[in-house]
């Protein structure tokens, strides 16, 4: 269990980057 | 295979990186996507970029590009990630995608439908979109989040069936890829004259039209430069043993009766 609960971790905390990539990386160049 | 306990901790530390990175990736162009939209729609909901028209209303700046490389790179990046994930034999955010795709969006459609950027009142025709977008969004997340706690509380991790069929893309893909690998190394060994036949008995060079080049009998189109070169690489494999003596033999003689004029 303990495993499964690394890669929702893993794959939580890639959600959270990407989002915060995506908004960079919008407010970097259309502002 | 990072649950197979022959596998080392090398094999879950690459599996981690490439599943973080490539959903990273996903998630980036899918925020591009909901941003983009949302500053399409703050001009109006139309928008244009280069062609020889006349635009009325140019697109915010960066937008055009980030909403054709979000989609497309959301596209790639979730097919990594869906390969990744399968590979490692994990549960997935997969079937989440498509929820988070169309319920964004959607919000989007319902956000601007009430409060449309020119302060004139409901847009009918953005919240039509809103509607659809929430049902198309909202109908498998309920079992896409049944399948992530499902797996989580111990159970195996399932795809969901469109994502099933984008794994079977990516796999085909991956197939043809090698294919093309493999007739690129036949095409270079045949250029070489060091392509073999699969099974030609004591690494015998394939004979045929890939041993030699096609010569018609009687035409004398080669040149002596070329001729000179034959000669010297079935020489050459005359000597690397790839030819026996008889074998070298007609084949010097076949090049000399077509190509030399005698």
């Amino acid at each position: 269990v303990s495993r499964r609960f690394y890669w929702l971790i893993l794959q939580v905390g890639a959600v959270v980057a990407g989002i915060v990539a995506g908004v960079w990386l919008f407010n970097t160049v259309s502002l | 295979m990072a649950q197979s306990s022959g596998e080392g901790r090398g094999s879950i530390i690459v599996d981690s990186v490439a599943i973080f990175v490539s959903l990273v990736g996903v998630a980036a162009a899918m925020t591009l996507v909901y941003l983009s939209m949302r500053a399409v729609m703050n001009v109006g909901g139309f928008c244009a970029e280069g062609g020889p028209y006349q635009i009325a209303t140019h697109c915010p700046k960066g937008t055009a590009g980030f909403m054709l490389g979000g989609i497309w790179g959301g596209l790639i990046f979730a097919a990594l990630y869906v390969w990744r994930t399968i590979k490692a034999r994990i549960g997935s955010f997969v079937g989440l995608l498509w929820p988070a795709l169309f319920l964004s969006l959607g919000w989007n459609f319902l956000d601007f439908a009430i409060h449309p950027p020119e302060g004139q009142g409901l847009v009918g025709g953005w919240l039509v979109c809103a509607v659809l977008f929430f049902i198309m969004g909202g109908a498998p997340l309920v079992p896409a989040l049944l399948g992530i706690v499902r797996w989580l509380r111990g159970g195996p991790p399932r795809l969901p069936l469109a994502m099933a069929g984008l794994a079977g893309a990516g796999g085909a893909l991956k197939t043809a890829f090698s294919t093309l690998r493999q007739l690129k190394g036949m095409q270079r060994d045949v250029l070489a004259g060091t392509w073999m036949l699969p099974g030609s008995p004591g690494g015998t060079p394939a004979g045929g039209i890939f041993s030699m080049p096609p010569v018609s009998p009687g035409t004398g189109t080669m040149s002596s430069a070329e001729l000179v070169a034959q000669l010297e690489r079935l020489d050459a494999l005359h000597r690397s043993g790839a030819l026996d003596d008889a074998q070298f033999e007609a084949a010097k003689r076949s090049l000399l009766g077509t190509g030399g004029g005698t």
